[in-house]
């Protein structure tokens, strides 16, 4: 009898584990696809690219950040200083993503949401707040060798291994805005600058804000009042994202051993981002051309919103 | 790798009829399947579930061991660093003994003294691996002398680190080494050792855009005596390290050092500890640049009490590297049998105290700014406690068997914990003090059947306020195990979040293999080192674990 049971239990016990495995699916029911929001960029005529000379590979530092991230404002300070000391050669994206990124439901200091779909989802895919805040990604390197992930200090180094390689394309940028129609029509032009073998490119195209004041912890008496800033100014906060999380596929045409010029015309406006207090004069758009399979940014622009 | 992998069936098969040859192993494993829990914030896991698990085989032959670790993170389970991501064989090592000589290659675990500069281990649990890829020398020229030196890189979750160490220690039994000493009663045992790191330059700028010019070899050095007399024991180790401005400590440029003392008495019946600890600057890594919980050279135990109990281990003191200053005491007591308060067997007492401060520090000079990087940071008198409290407990257990079937254990601790100078988090209040109580019953039903109650309470006004627990255990020896638990939150100032975290688990055990399947809730952390922090969500499934070795 007693043999019966622990019999009996055993095969529960495996049953049970058996359900683990069965129940690891999704299923899912149709539509199976997510339709492309139609692209209307008539009304955005495409202007003269100036001719460029000099050609540079430029580096993009995402520093992964939260307003509940006390140590998240002295690494703010390392990407500002980057910025000065490299110039248009750093651009910076503050990706407010994870858990130190979480409004507050309760206390309306740390109710603000800096959070977009495309900073939650990226913060998922390249694990940088898994590993923990502040840390971050210079051209998203080591993806998917588990080696993205980059302390703050170890930024600087990084930038400038990037900046010193010779790069494989020029990436332009030009904006225009018209307030009246709240309408920005965003240009990237691609020159590629060296044969390569085929490779399946991205480009995204994101925008991002400064001065935005609002309360963040800190713990850096030199950065600020400790244990809270409570008008603390955010730069490069990134908004949003203007063609999908991943961007959208860079339609390569071969020319000679190469490949020829891409360019490509982005129609947005402020209020899709559904964010009304973004102010226009203070938002940078950036651009940015990855590999699709390594995710590694191989050029990256960016450029003032101008009327 | 591969030719190790070729090369061990062979060995297997020239070396089986050897009568001293051996193939042990063991095997864990631990899945867990995700339910979203939006209430506790047990967020939705897109694998639905994720699994941890590894493999270790170790053949030895008279003086010939040779081992690997197989290990498997599809993806890492809640709690451990995603860049353990993977699959692979990150552990190998072939090691002989021939003579004096013992030559170990590969993956090497090893430890200087108390490890103050050097300690590379592995506790899979914690997710926690820095094991050494290199080489390791032991030559011991006389009876009493032992010498080891290493040279390699460390584990880097599935890489290296970029930087190399190579070090040496020597150790010396003065009792036989001195004829004289030979037979005293006064036990006598000295050892130094010496650990250098190089890692090739890179660009850090302090804040003012200044490069800083980066010691590309950082050496530290700790001497060690452990004296013994009759009962009493003493042991001391002392450590510095030159100028390593790292990540850790904001990269100044100010000398490391640690101190630990160790005094120890033990009679029938008593036993007594007493240890004082000064730490300054000693984190010790192979990157400079990093501030996770991994590559770390030297090992900075903490002098606290662990505690095991759950609701006792809630706020866990973790070493400071920058600094710390503290001491613990421990006496355990058992009151003889047959007396008034010790009964038919007994009565167990141990108490213990643990307090630990921050250092005193100064300014290097009027004009200089506290651990401002490319800086000397600080200065700080050695023998002076700074003001800071980071963490006190003071606890008293108490066990006591009435029959032979029926144990009874009480435990009482009182806590003060840091939570901005622990978690490195800042909340309103930073002191967080508890008052803990601990009771265990445990009854024998039968020789082979026993039941096992623990319920405990923390009290506090801090933090997420007070918590229950309550665990009942069920043991058919040797083969079956059944538990239920409760941590209910009951004193959380947001009546919302006064969750419950149940836990049930149910086990068989066949010889050295378990199978273990549990379904519970896990509450959300924040763990933080070296001034990067990361939540650990709260979690809420299924979890099947198996353990099985031969």
């Amino acid at each position: 009898m007693n043999m019966i049971k622990i019999n009996i239990l055993k095969t529960i016990i495996v049953a049970i584990a058996l359900i683990f495995v069965l129940a690891s699916c999704d299923k899912i029911d149709a539509p199976y696809i997510v339709p492309n929001a139609p692209e209307d960029t008539a009304a955005c005529p495409v202007p003269e690219f100036p001719a460029v000379t000099a050609h540079y590979k430029r580096a993009l530092i995402e520093d992964y950040t939260g307003h509940t991230c006390v140590n998240c404002p002295r690494a703010a300070m390392i990407t500002h200083d980057l910025k000065s000391q490299y110039k248009d050669s750093v651009v910076v994206i503050a990706v407010h993503a994870g858990f130190y990124a979480k409004p507050s439901t309760s206390d309306t200091v740390w109710a603000y949401d800096f959070r977009t779909p495309a900073g939650t989802e990226w913060d998922n895919v390249f694990k940088v707040g898994a590993v923990g805040n502040p840390n971050g990604m210079v051209n998203r390197k080591g993806y998917p060798n588990n080696q993205q992930v980059l302390s703050p200090p170890s930024w600087a180094n990084a930038v400038k291994n990037t900046v010193a390689e010779t790069p494989l394309m020029d990436l332009q940028l030009i904006t225009e805005y018209n307030s009246a129609e709240d309408k920005l029509c965003i240009h990237s032009k691609i020159s590629f600058l060296q044969a390569f073998t085929s490779r399946s490119l991205n480009i995204s195209v994101i925008i991002t804000e400064d001065s935005i004041i609002q309360a963040q912890k800190n713990n850096d008496a030199t950065v600020g009042t400790t244990p809270s800033i409570l008008k603390y100014v955010n730069t490069h906060v990134m908004r949003g994202a203007v063609n999908g999380i991943w961007g959208t596929p860079v339609q390569l045409v071969a020319e000679n051993s190469s490949f020829a010029p891409v360019v490509t015309t982005f129609k947005t406006h402020f209020t899709n981002f559904n964010l009304n207090t973004m102010v226009p004069k203070n938002c940078h758009v950036i651009a940015f051309v990855y590999d699709t399979e390594t995710k590694e940014v191989l050029q990256v622009a960016e450029a003032e919103v101008s009327e | 790798m591969a030719a190790l992998i070729c090369i061990f069936p062979s060995l297997l098969q020239a070396q089986n009829n050897n009568i001293g040859s051996q193939v042990n192993g063991n095997f864990q494993m631990d899945a867990q399947y995700y339910r979203v829990d939006s209430a506790i914030g047990a967020l939705p896991v897109p694998e639905k579930m994720q699994m941890n698990s590894w493999t270790n085989i170790t053949y030895t032959s008279g003086d010939f061991n040779a081992g690997l670790r197989y290990e498997t993170y599809l993806n890492p389970v809640n709690g451990y660093d995603p860049r353990y991501k993977g699959t692979g064989i990150p552990y190998w090592f072939v090691d002989y003994k021939t003579g004096k000589f013992q030559i170990t290659a590969g993956h090497i675990y090893e430890q200087f003294g108390g490890g103050a500069i050097f300690r590379t281990y592995e506790e899979h649990n914690l997710g926690y691996d820095n094991s050494l890829n290199g080489i390791r020398v032991k030559f011991s020229p006389a009876k009493g002398v032992e010498l080891k030196g290493i040279y390699g890189t460390q584990r880097y979750f599935w890489d290296k680190g970029p930087g190399i160490v190579r070090g040496g220690d020597a150790d010396f039994n003065v009792n036989d080494l001195v004829a004289s000493l030979e037979n005293s009663k006064l036990r006598v045992r000295v050892g130094g050792s010496f650990v250098s790191k190089y890692q090739a330059d890179e660009e850090i700028y302090n804040s003012k855009q200044e490069k800083l010019i980066l010691p590309l070899n950082v050496s530290a050095g700790a001497g060690r005596i452990d004296l013994g007399y009759g009962n009493f024991g003493l042991n001391a180790e002392y450590a510095q390290k030159i100028n390593d401005p790292n990540a850790m400590n904001n990269f100044i440029y100010k000398k490391g050092e640690s101190l630990l003392l160790t005094a120890t008495y033990n009679q029938k019946g008593l036993g007594i500890i007493f240890q004082a600890k000064r730490l300054d600057n000693m984190g010790f890594k192979s990157k400079r640049t990093e501030t996770g919980n991994v590559l770390d050279i030297g090992y900075l135990p903490a002098i606290t009490k662990q505690q095991t109990y759950t609701l006792a281990a809630f706020y866990p003191y973790a070493t400071q590297p920058n600094s710390e200053m503290g001491l613990e005491a421990q006496v355990n007591y058992k009151i003889a049998k047959n007396t008034f308060l010790g009964g038919k067997y007994g009565t167990d007492i141990a108490v213990n105290f643990s307090a630990i401060n921050s250092i005193v520090k100064e300014l290097v000079n009027d004009t200089a700014i506290m651990d401002a990087s490319g800086t000397l940071g600080y200065t700080s008198p050695f023998f002076k406690v700074g003001d800071t409290k980071y963490f006190r407990d003071f606890n008293v257990e108490i066990g006591h068997k009435f029959t032979k079937s029926f144990k009874l254990l009480f435990t009482y601790m009182y806590e003060e914990y840091n939570t901005a100078i622990i978690e490195g988090h800042i909340e309103d209040t930073v002191l967080v003090h508890a008052n803990i109580l601990v009771a265990e019953m445990t009854y024998k039903l039968s020789p082979d059947k026993a039941i096992r109650l623990e319920t405990q309470a923390l009290f506090t006004k801090q933090d997420e306020g007070n918590w229950i627990m309550g665990l009942l255990e069920y043991t058919v020896a040797p083969k079956w195990f059944v538990s239920v638990a409760d941590q209910w939150n009951c004193g959380n100032s947001d009546t919302e979040k006064r969750f419950h975290y149940p836990l049930v688990a149910v086990a068989y055990n066949n010889d050295a293999n378990r199978i273990q399947l549990s379904y519970g809730k896990q509450r959300e952390g924040i763990v933080c080192v070296g001034g990067v922090c990361r939540n650990v969500p709260a979690s809420n499934g299924f979890t099947l674990t198996i353990t099985t070795s031969f």
